[in-house]
């Protein structure tokens, strides 16, 4: 969208210009005696058939409309990069002043926490362990550390801006965090891992935050399965992309790509377009508050790449990673152009 | 036994603590914000101040700067609940100052005695 003062400037081109093609053309008619000429012209070319003038007459406007037609279509362009521009904005200030209200509440929630700990825990230490308050209070202290771990998650989206900062090299971190998953993965789950052996290059995002991006993905990946047999893919590749398509948020250049691919239940498009919205979870009550596709979101955007996700309902889901490389890195020889 | 003051603006927290270190058998004295703790550390002896770090009328980190200028020797424990904006490291800055140990909220009762005893014997 151009800036104001752009727009001035082609506004008062455009004036000049006007001013001056009418100028030069009522000169040039009266200098060169113009409508004589016409005349003469009419006069040596009475061969000239009707529609023959007449399609001289309708050639004119041709250029006019195309001229017309092209501004109108920059003007629409324009309006709907406006309106992009406002909704971005606006998301952009939803989530600061989301990150700030979490920042307070997991203050808050803190100070409340302490003492229920400290209290329950003074409770359970004068209790035999064969009181049947001994257990119950130890319950209040798991459940205190749990609401603990829930704060710090919403601490830590809100201080996002921070921790994601950093470089890594992508292939290592990608190897490392295979040998955790394949760990880790369920027994009915087939986990595949396919990362080419030249998948190499640094990125603008610190390890930390590239591991656990790629294990929530995975993670979710997991609980999409719902408990059932299922498969799980991790593929890893480059790809050059060219900016302009409308998929990406991302600008000309080549990035890094890493996919997630469960075989579970897939989701819906209202689901799809809310799925990194902060807090909104498809998980019962008590199984997650719905941070951490937010936080990797986030996270992601921050080093100036973009996640992607494919599903459909009953079909299963894709989520891509994508990054940009540093200038003056070696790409990997799977290179794909979008 | 050794005398100890709490500064915290939040109440709750700070009987909580209070009960938890007059079961370890330590004196304990309280204050609701850093101005009223300042004076008090002025006023008595204290052998370890534990002061949360946001607060209203006087904020911690101030309070924490004022005790290592007057009183040097005077033994600290930072704590906070989390910053209220998003590039809050009060604890960070609060280690960097000189507290002798910075505790990060909700901690359970056995870390707080265990910081304390810590500190104490330095």
């Amino acid at each position: 969208m151009m800036a104001d003062g752009r727009k001035k400037g082609r506004l008062r081109f455009d004036t000049a210009v006007s001013v001056l093609s009418v100028l030069v053309i009522f000169a040039g008619f009266h200098a060169f005696d113009g409508f004589e000429g016409i005349y003469n012209l009419t006069r040596h070319h009475e061969s000239w058939e009707l529609d023959e003038y007449i399609l001289l007459i309708l050639a004119l406007p041709l250029p006019i409309t195309w001229f017309a037609y092209r501004r109108m279509q920059d003007t629409a362009r324009g309006a709907v990069e406006r309106v992009e521009l406002i909704r971005s904005l606006a998301h952009s200030r939803k989530l600061e002043s989301l990150g700030t209200l979490a920042s307070g509440a997991a203050h808050e929630l803190n100070n409340q926490l302490l003492p229920v700990m400290t209290m329950s825990e003074l409770v359970r230490d004068n209790l035999a362990e064969s009181d049947p308050n001994f257990r119950k209070m130890e319950l209040v202290i798991k459940g205190a550390s749990n609401a603990k771990r829930t704060v710090a998650k919403i601490l830590k989206f809100s201080r996002i801006s921070d921790e994601g900062v950093g470089t890594c090299e992508i292939g290592e971190v990608c190897r490392a965090t295979e040998d955790v998953l394949q760990a880790t993965s369920p027994t009915n789950v087939t986990a595949s891992f396919i990362i080419d052996a030249g998948f190499y290059g640094h990125v603008e995002i610190s390890r930390d935050s590239l591991q656990g991006a790629i294990v929530n993905l995975f993670s979710n990946a997991i609980d999409a399965l719902d408990g059932q047999p299922g498969k799980i893919s991790l593929t890893t590749g480059v790809s050059v992309l060219d900016g302009k398509s409308g998929e990406f948020d991302l600008l000309a250049g080549t990035y890094a790509w890493i996919t997630v691919t469960d075989s579970g239940s897939g989701m819906n498009e209202s689901i799809r377009e809310r799925i990194f919205d902060p807090f909104y979870t498809t998980k019962a009550p008590g199984k997650g508050v719905g941070l951490g596709l937010s936080i990797i979101h986030t996270t992601i955007k921050q080093a100036g790449g973009d996640v992607i996700v494919e599903s459909k309902a009953g079909h299963g889901s894709s989520f891509t990673i994508y990054l940009p490389f540093g200038e003056n890195d070696l790409k990997s020889p799977t290179s794909k152009e979008h | 036994m050794a005398h100890i003051l709490l500064i915290d603006d939040d109440t709750l927290a700070l009987e909580s603590m209070t009960i938890v270190l007059e079961d370890n058998g330590y004196e304990v004295s309280t204050a609701v914000n850093g101005a009223i703790g300042l004076l008090m550390i002025d006023m008595h002896s204290f052998d370890l101040v534990i002061t949360d770090l946001i607060m209203p009328e006087k904020e911690g980190i101030a309070t924490l700067i004022e005790v290592k200028r007057d009183h040097p020797a005077l033994k600290t424990i930072v704590i906070s609940g989390g910053g209220r904006n998003q590039k809050d490291l009060y604890l960070e800055y609060a280690s960097n100052l000189g507290a002798n140990d910075v505790l990060a909220k909700p901690f359970s009762a056995s870390e707080l005695t265990t910081s304390v005893r810590h500190v104490l014997a330095l």
